[in-house]
């Protein structure tokens, strides 16, 4: 329940075993490999001697193309086999002679991975194919009536056959035109789309220049088609089997990448061990090397350091490693350790930040708190045992881990304390039952003072751990100033508001006391008496603070007030819509949708809030943020997972 | 048909519309930014709408508050007389919730909005965009607990 301590270790060995104890590492998955070319040692003359191996830069990023042609390979399928891959599927689960069969049929993958690179070629190629036939289509559609081969637009010995389009406005003018001047020459509108009227004209060619002005007048714009000697109505036909054509060659491509699904398993284990492989290489690359020897930089917990030894002596007896407490001036990278039940708390601290590794682990003092806080907000049995239910089984069905699994894990948590509250205050779907506590909807003024009363103990730990955080830095009077101080004040004017004479007494010397200590100790950083007092006395204003955060715990109240007025709006509704069979149908929909819907919502509410509390009203006094994860070199795989580790 | 009703149900509809145009506006205006992010990076879509989600809240507090109106005057089963001060009262008990709710939901939008860039160069910080949105939200939520308290604290 702490952040684990760190060590930082130098491993020294010979090349040849190299390749051996880079797996083991990778496998026992608890070191942290440093670039050991960076930082050097004090002396120097170890730094000087040591190079990095740089064939294996090269090996990464051969590695890496593979694995994007490999990847690709393995969207392709997916997308045309209509297999369905959600973000949140858990990991195929392989034996280890199941992977070792995998990865034996490396020609079979890579052979699987150039066809579809070839199929995908094709389709490529069939898209531009199919978008220059649609484009011809469109464009000779309007052509369609014309009835005459297209080779034959031009001119004969006498006359010019021409075509073109005149827009709408134009149309009747150009007519009447021609009608007029040359009542020689034939008009024909082939067809229109939209303004556009498409036009066959035929003339003598003595008309030429008459006809020319008639044209620029009407803003004629001529068309010309060359190569086709079919008429259109022919030529589309002919392109329209084209594209029909096309079209089945692409489907039948599609449906062939899409075929290959079974292969999946095979791309999917190969993809997961090349990229274990390059991790190792990149690992690899962090070493120093020799002319013989390696050396290995790092960090491992410390109380890893006995399996680390053993597992080194597993592969070979040739080494030297040494361990070192981190100093003042380290990066120590921060792992924390809790208990199982805190274990899904964490991932509210990590959505905010990783505890420096200086401070404290907050997760096992803020765990309760956000327990409470979330059951509080929610506030409805009902929706607490399905929101527990719903969480387990995703849990339970995605096999998930990391981030999604603790959050699934204090959904299930927050679903217990939701049932907690929801009897206590009873809440169930929106149905009022006999509360153990109370009604807060009835009592508001109790329910206010409950929110108060527990925000004022998240407060008061949340100082109570930087008072410790002083203490343990060995600053004792700053914990009695800056902590002590503080809560003799605060208890003393709460003290002050009770209705009993003798805690009102308490109270008073509590507060008076409290607050002339904090006058004349809160500016002692200052130079001179006059600006010591004065900055003590301001410090006083600083109760503001501890009142708004107060304050906003009645969010606990207002959200929990939320969810169930929304759950009897609903219960209403479906009230008023019931009696027929069809009221019926629909009362069932929106009792089951609407009550999802304010679960949702409030989940997210409370999940939100419950988080904000932690965030600024608790981490606020005393958290320290800004470490670095521990981030351990170890096998990691997207998409399957081998169950011995030691085929890998 | 009293004054005192007409005031009460102003009341309750006030609160759901202001506090619901807020909501509506804070919610496209976090909408727009999360598709932008969407367009160019899907895998983003869940972290996003959590943060569209947010401003969404101050509609429901203003139905929250039009429904414990509501229930005041007994609107759904023949409505209790309510006298002219009354019904003013219950008017001015939903004014918290519906202006602070409708001002609160469009700013907490634009922060929202920000913070999906956040979203967008920095998926990590998730747990610090939606700190910042959420600090909006509180005072939404203390105007929800003056409107309940007061319309709470009015005998009908």
């Amino acid at each position: 329940m702490a952040i684990i301590d760190m060590k930082k270790f130098v491993l020294i060995a010979h090349n040849r075993d190299r390749e051996m104890l880079t797996k083991m590492l990778q496998r026992l998955g608890t070191v942290e490999v440093d670039d050991a070319l960076e930082g050097g040692d004090p002396d120097g003359y170890i730094s000087e001697m040591l190079q990095r191996d740089e064939g294996n830069l090269q090996q990464v990023s051969e590695i890496e193309a593979k694995l994007s042609d490999i990847k690709f390979a393995i969207d392709l399928i997916t997308k045309y086999s209509g297999t369905k891959r959600g973000m949140l599927v858990g990991k195929r689960r392989l034996t280890q002679d199941r992977f070792m069969e995998y990865i034996s049929k490396e020609n079979d993958c890579r052979e699987t991975v150039d066809i579809i690179k070839y199929l995908d070629g094709e389709l490529a190629e069939l898209r531009n194919e199919i978008t220059r036939l649609n484009n011809q289509i469109s464009q000779l559609t309007p052509w369609w009536d014309l009835g005459i081969p297209l080779n034959m637009v031009g001119s004969t010995g006498k006359t010019v056959v021409e075509t073109g389009v005149v827009d709408k406005g134009y149309l009747e003018g150009f007519k009447e035109d021609i009608a007029e001047k040359l009542p020689t020459a034939y008009i024909r509108i082939v067809g229109h789309v939209k303004e556009e009227n498409y036009i066959l004209l035929i003339y003598h060619k003595d008309d030429a220049s008459l006809m020319n002005d008639i044209k620029k007048q009407y803003n004629f714009n001529r068309q010309i088609f060359s190569g086709i000697d079919t008429t259109p109505k022919q030529y589309i036909q002919e392109k329209k089997q084209e594209l029909h054509r096309a079209e089945k060659r692409r489907q039948e491509i599609e449906d062939k990448i899409g075929g290959m699904a079974d292969k999946l398993p095979l791309l999917e284990a190969f993809y997961d061990y090349l990229s274990i492989e390059r991790d190792r290489m990149q690992a690899i690359s962090n070493f120093g090397a020799t002319k013989n020897t390696f050396l290995i930089k790092g960090w491992v917990p410390a109380m890893n350091t006995g399996v680390l030894q053993q597992s080194i002596e597993k592969v070979t007896d040739e080494y030297i490693i040494t361990f070192e407490d981190p100093g003042p001036e380290d990066d120590i990278p921060v792992a924390l350790e809790n208990p199982a039940i805190v274990k899904p708390f964490e991932a509210v601290t990590d959505l905010y930040s990783t505890p420096s590794p200086r401070s404290i682990d907050p997760n096992v003092f803020m765990a309760p708190f956000y327990f409470l806080f979330f059951g509080m907000m929610v506030s409805d049995a009902g929706y607490g045992i399905v929101l527990a239910i719903m969480s387990a089984i995703a849990l339970k069905k995605l096999k998930a881990e990391g981030m999604i699994k603790k959050l699934l894990m204090l959904l299930v948590l927050g679903g217990i304390s939701t049932v907690f509250w929801g009897a206590m205050f009873g809440g169930w779907f929106g149905l009022e039952a006999r509360p153990i506590l109370f009604n807060p909807m009835e009592q508001p003024i109790p329910m206010l003072v409950l929110c108060f009363g527990l925000g004022l103990i998240h407060i008061f730990v949340g100082m109570g751990l930087q008072a410790y955080l002083n203490i343990r830095q060995g600053k004792i009077w700053s914990a009695i100033f800056d902590q002590g101080f503080w809560y003799v004040f605060l208890i003393g004017l709460i003290l002050l508001f009770l209705p009993m004479p003798a805690a009102k007494q308490a109270g008073q010397v509590m507060a008076i006391g409290g607050g002339i200590g904090l006058v004349l100790t809160q500016g002692r950083d200052r130079k001179g008496v006059v600006r010591k007092f004065i900055s003590g006395l301001m410090s006083l204003y600083n109760v503001t603070g501890y009142l708004s955060d107060v304050l906003s715990y009645s969010r606990l109240f207002a959200l929990g007030l939320a969810t169930g007025v929304i759950a009897m709006v609903i219960n209403t509704m479906v009230q008023l819509v019931g009696g027929s069979a069809m009221g019926m149908v629909l009362a069932v929909i929106v009792l089951i949708g609407g009550h999802l819907f304010n679960l949702l919502i409030n989940v997210l509410g409370a999940f939100v809030h419950a988080s904000r509390l932690q965030y600024i009203e608790f981490f606020g006094k005393f958290f320290e943020g800004g470490g670095r994860a521990f981030a351990p070199f170890k096998i990691k795989t997207k998409f399957i997972q081998v169950e011995k580790k030691e085929a890998i | 048909m009293e004054l005192g009703q007409v005031y009460a149900v102003l009341g309750a509809a006030v609160a759901a519309i202001l506090a619901g145009i807020g909501s509506a506006i804070g919610v496209s205006t976090a909408g727009q930014s999360a598709a932008g992010v969407v367009t160019e990076d899907p895998d983003k879509f869940g972290q996003t709408l959590l943060l569209q989600a947010l401003p969404g809240t101050q509609g429901i507090y203003g139905l929250l508050i039009a429904f414990i109106i509501m229930g005041k005057i007994n609107i759904f089963g023949g409505m209790v007389p309510v006298a002219e001060e009354t019904g003013l009262m219950i008017l001015m008990a939903a004014l918290p919730v519906a202006i602070v709710g409708l001002l609160s939901a469009v700013y907490q939008g634009r922060v929202a909005a920000a913070c999906i860039g956040i979203i967008a160069k920095r998926p990590e910080e998730l747990g610090k965009a939606i700190t910042f949105a959420v600090l909006v939200e509180t005072y939404a939520v203390l105007a929800l607990l003056a409107s309940f308290l007061l319309v709470n604290g009015i005998q009908v």
